[in-house]
């Protein structure tokens, strides 16, 4: 399925809500993140795509074309380009390795993203195991 | 299992390609003669490319004896004799398979011998040697070995921006950027442009964001080389995309009335104070090679001149950069958000940067008539650090430093083993472990001299250089074995009766020094040693050609760390934090260079591991010894790690120095385990 679809989206939901471990793998942590992907194909649009957890729970996982998305006032804020995101949805580079070779800007306080990074990871590759078409 | 891959002829002699378990092993010939004399050749060239280190001195005329005309008219790595060596590495692995582009390369190569003379001063090696073996190799193919690259999309979008001949997405020529921006194991999936102004820059990076595709400049690639073969790699190195080579960027000029100089992203440091020079001016100088822009943005340049004339934007008046977007930024924008601080702390890591500077306009400095080079020798470091500590906050002194044994061996040894010996002196019989290195003024020179008991003219230094082959030679003899004895070995050679012996015994020439070089090169190395400049210490300190001798056929990694300087005892630990990390993982060691900073507030040290480069187990040791030194050093404190200033130069020192960092927690230093493991480890 397309990445960043309708359909995409509901099944991400559905196999994090399977797979993921709110202790184990989300450390329980409750925080929320707007990841801003730009540039992508074709028309080189932007993208909203934000995640809340709840001690370890994902509540939400929204999308939005309009920049809506940036009133939830997210705790961290993330933007990169097409690329780099499906890299690291595909495991071929971690979220921190993006951080500090400046494929990704991240908004918010570092020292706690850097703690949630690790479940960042966790979340995706369990989004990796959804047959994406990018 | 062997497959040959074709047979052919060339100059009458027949050669066979062949491949075993799909390696390309080289080129073999059935005649005799010709066989014995291909064999050393190609197996010759191609332990000569393993040696290699990448340290671009021959990208510049540092010896007033020429430079790659090649290079200088294609640009492009693979025209240079560093890029030659690394195809013949390259080809020899089957990573990459000729091409049409190898034609034209090999065919540029008129062997006028340049480069053997720039490498061989610095590293000892024959780059000519690999650049005659691979036009053999070439000339041995048939037309249809070549393979013939397709333009894709991509690389037309880029000729469109920067001309036909500047952007290329040629196996060959990508694969001579390896070990200096793309890792040694990754696909050859990358372009290479060379743009020549700011605005190809800025339609360059709009371009690769249009396209989703990732980019990183390049400058000399040194410090990459340096890092390559160790864990950093993955966070250093750009895994695909375009490599944006900065090389065309050549603007040079000097301002005299304001003592500054528009120096464009392809200059290197050496070329910069060459001109300047002229002017009776001095930059801020990092290593020879070393690109001023790139240099300035990767570490605000790191110099033993930093006390008096500044660090990080100390260094400029103006930067122009292009940002992620692409849109080209003046610092001296006045409407500009504030480009001069950055964020505090250990989370601030940043191995990549974060924007292209395409062009400063650095601060110059007077040079003065009466500048003398003292060295102050000293057996301990305790004493040596006082001593410059205090040089520093008096602001005594143009250049200060204190340069370890180690240091002095490598810089005025004109080979490997002839520095292993002069450390061996230096070492065993004089105690001679620390300098303390000045460039003052005259009347400096006399507050210093007060100060100590005695101290190294530049008499004594410019015999030690001539007469470096003959020093080293002193390890097996009486008169050492009786200095030794002496209460004070160092008084007694630098400040006693025995100096005049020593100086019998060194025999100091440029003859004597040119003997140790190859038989063909021995007249040119005795014109080289006889200018003035190469027995000047102020001129060597300025133009810092020797330190590249560190990395002669080995490969260096100096994690250093600016600290805090009013706790001695603090900061002896560190360096022997440092020493216990290369016990700890077998690696030759030494501190390499002490500096103050900031009125003598602050002072930057490198330590040094030196390492092969191609032997693994030496490149994993060097990595374990990286994280787990700079580990130690956040739970130390009241210092940073140069991991947590690369790619801050272009900051105001105050802002990256500032505040002193505390010892980290131990929920802190929990977090830093976790991110070196999601960074690094595999």
């Amino acid at each position: 399925m397309k990445f960043l679809s309708d359909e995409w989206i509901e099944t991400a939901k559905r196999i994090t809500d399977e797979k993921l471990d709110p202790e184990r793998d989300l450390k329980k942590a409750t925080t929320s993140l707007l990841n801003i992907i730009e540039n992508i194909p074709p028309d080189g649009i932007r993208i909203y795509f934000y995640i809340s957890v709840k001690n370890g729970k994902i509540i939400d996982m929204l999308l939005d074309k309009t920049g809506s998305l940036l009133d939830k006032d997210a705790e961290f804020v993330v933007t990169g380009n097409y690329d780099t995101f499906v890299q690291i949805l595909k495991g071929e580079m971690s979220t921190l390795i993006a951080l500090i070779k400046n494929r990704v800007k991240i908004k918010g306080d570092k020292v706690k993203a850097f703690k949630f990074v690790k479940s960042i990871d966790k979340l995706n590759s369990c989004l990796k195991e959804i047959e994406t078409e990018f | 299992m062997t497959n040959f891959l074709s047979i052919k002829t060339f100059n009458n002699e027949i050669y066979i390609n062949f491949y075993l378990e799909d390696t390309i092993l080289g080129v073999e010939m059935t005649s005799h003669k010709v066989l014995a004399l291909e064999k050393t050749s190609f197996k010759g060239a191609l332990e000569i490319a393993k040696k290699g280190t990448h340290c671009g001195m021959c990208r510049f005329d540092f010896l007033g004896s020429g430079v790659c005309p090649a290079g200088i008219k294609k640009g492009f790595l693979a025209y240079w004799p560093q890029g030659r060596m690394e195809i013949v590495k390259q080809l020899y692995s089957g990573r990459i398979k000729p091409t049409e582009k190898l034609k034209d390369i090999v065919q540029s190569c008129n062997l006028c011998g340049f480069c053997d003379k720039q490498c061989n001063f610095t590293t000892q090696l024959r780059p000519e040697k690999v650049a005659r073996a691979l036009k053999e190799y070439v000339e041995s193919l048939n037309e249809s070995d070549f393979l013939q690259v397709p333009e894709d999309d991509i690389v037309k979008g880029l000729r469109k921006i920067v001309g036909e001949e500047w952007a290329t997405n040629d196996p060959v020529i990508i694969s001579s950027y390896t070990m200096t921006i793309i890792p040694k194991d990754k696909e050859l999936n990358y372009y290479i442009v060379m743009p020549e102004n700011e605005e190809q820059v800025s339609k360059i990076v709009k371009f690769a964001n249009k396209n989703n595709i990732p980019y990183q400049p390049r400058s000399g690639g040194t410090a990459f080389s340096a890092a390559a073969p160790t864990i950093l790699v993955k966070g250093i190195s750009l895994e695909k995309g375009i490599i944006i080579d900065m090389y065309r960027f050549k603007k040079l000029e000097i301002h005299p009335e304001s003592q500054t100089a528009t120096v464009g992203a392809g200059i290197t440091m050496f070329e910069l104070q060459k001109e300047a020079l002229k002017h009776k001016l001095r930059a801020l100088a990092a290593e020879a090679g070393a690109h001023v822009c790139s240099n300035i943005l990767t570490t605000g340049i790191i110099s033993t001149w930093g006390n008096k004339y500044g660090a990080f934007a100390d260094n400029f008046i103006d930067l122009t950069t292009i940002d992620q977007e692409g849109n080209i930024l003046k610092h001296s924008d006045w409407e500009r958000k504030n480009p001069y601080s950055t964020e505090p702390g250990f989370t601030n890591l940043c191995l990549s940067p974060n924007v292209i500077v395409t062009e400063a306009v650095v601060k110059l400095h007077p040079v003065w008539d009466d500048e003398k080079a003292v060295l102050v020798p000293f057996d301990n470091i305790r004493d040596a650090y006082r001593l410059l500590i205090k040089l520093g906050k008096r602001e005594v002194g143009l250049s200060l430093a204190v340069l370890s044994r180690k240091y002095l061996a490598e810089f005025l040894s004109p080979t490997l083993q002839i520095s292993k010996d002069f450390n061996y002196v230096c070492k065993n019989f004089l105690k001679l472990n620390y300098v303390v290195s000045v460039i003052c003024n005259k009347d400096e020179k006399k507050v210093l001299e007060e100060m100590v008991d005695y101290t190294i003219d530049e008499a004594l230094m410019k015999s030690l250089i001539l007469g470096a082959p003959r020093f080293s030679d002193l390890r097996d003899s009486e008169f050492m074995k009786i200095l030794s004895e002496e209460e004070d070995p160092l008084k007694s050679i630098f400040a006693g009766p025995m100096r005049n012996h020593l100086e019998k015994a060194l025999d100091p020439s440029p003859e004597n020094v040119a003997q140790v070089f190859d038989k063909d090169l021995q007249d040119f190395f005795k014109k080289i040693y006889s200018k003035p400049e190469m027995t000047d210490i102020v001129w060597l300190h300025a133009f810092r050609i020797l330190p590249t001798r560190m990395m002669r056929q080995q490969m260096f990694m100096g994690p250093g760390a600016s600290m805090w300087t009013d706790d001695e005892d603090h900061y002896i630990n560190w360096i022997k934090m440092f020493d216990e990390m290369g016990e700890k993982y077998k690696l030759e060691h030494s501190l390499g260079f002490i500096s103050p900073l900031d009125h003598g507030k602050f002072a930057y040290m490198e330590y040094d591991y030196y390492y092969d480069h191609n032997n693994p187990d030496e490149c994993e040791r060097i990595s374990k010894s990286l994280i787990e030194s700079m580990k130690k050093t956040l739970i130390m404190g009241k210092g940073l790690t140069i991991l947590n200033y690369l790619f801050k130069g272009i900051y105001r020192k105050e802002h990256v120095l500032y505040p002193i960092p505390k010892a980290i927690s131990k929920e802190e230093e929990d977090l830093f385990d976790e991110l070196i493991d999601t960074v690094l480890g595999d």
